[in-house]
């Protein structure tokens, strides 16, 4: 299995401080939560374009602070609300939320190790 | 190393959003953000006006490309350097941002907050050095 978050791309994506990191990551773990469940709602309601454009959305987010696995399942979201093959949606966003409890464990987990106590 | 310019960011995911505006602040940059296309338009267009675009592509309301398109097209914001922050990595889409007068074109997935911020300030000194 891959890793949840990828260490070297986070680094790359940061400002290279260790303060801009740790608001990096903190920044994330706020805004992640909250756009996938804005996702999680919108694949409720089956409104196909707000699908889209959120997991677009959320994919940009991930794929930026390096979680491949958890960008990679949102930009199947988003193909599969683009093409309308909506039939897999729950499924698709169950997988969602267990890679997105990976990414918050790690990223904590790291958090943590660099000594952030909040 | 601090910089001072004034940088419109628009870009409608909220992490994207504020990840760039705490590093660009952190390096002295004045930093104002809209969340579409349509906030981005007319906040460029609003005095004193941007030195720096930043500007997402696939947005609500307006994309980036119709943002761009309109920019260009007006006297008053057609010298102010636009860079693209996209998640399509696809050549077609970086060829036509290019084309429409975009002088830059991050892709997200490859995003440095460092890189950006020293793009930004070159462009500003650019600016500068041009008028």
């Amino acid at each position: 299995m891959h890793p949840a978050i990828d260490l070297e791309r986070l680094r790359e994506f940061s400002d290279g401080t260790e303060d801009g990191l740790r608001t990096l990551i903190r920044i994330f773990l706020e805004d992640i939560a909250q756009m996938i469940g804005e996702l999680r709602a919108a694949v409720t309601g089956g409104d196909a374009a707000e699908i889209r454009l959120l997991a677009h959305r959320s994919a940009g987010s991930s794929s930026a602070c390096g979680a491949p696995g958890l960008s990679a399942l949102l930009g199947d979201l988003e193909e599969a609300a683009l093409s309308g093959r909506m039939d897999g949606r729950a499924g698709q966003m169950a997988a969602i939320d267990t890679e997105l409890d990976r990414v918050t464990l790690f990223l904590t987990d790291y958090l943590a190790s660099l000594g952030e106590t909040e | 190393m601090t910089a001072t310019g004034r940088v419109l960011l628009v870009e409608d995911d909220k992490f994207l959003r504020r990840a760039s505006e705490a590093s660009l602040r952190q390096r002295g940059f004045d930093v104002i953000t809209a969340v579409d296309g349509e906030e981005g338009l007319r906040l460029a267009r609003e005095t004193p006006r941007p030195h720096v675009v930043l500007l997402d592509l696939l947005m609500p309301k307006m994309s980036g490309i119709e943002v761009l398109r309109a920019l260009k097209a007006d006297e008053a914001t057609a010298k102010i350097p636009v860079v693209i922050l996209s998640n399509s990595s696809r050549a077609e889409d970086k060829r036509e941002a290019t084309m429409l007068g975009a002088v830059g074109y991050y892709v997200k997935a490859n995003l440095s907050l460092k890189a950006l911020a020293a793009h930004v300030s070159a462009l500003i000194e650019e600016h500068a050095s041009g008028d």
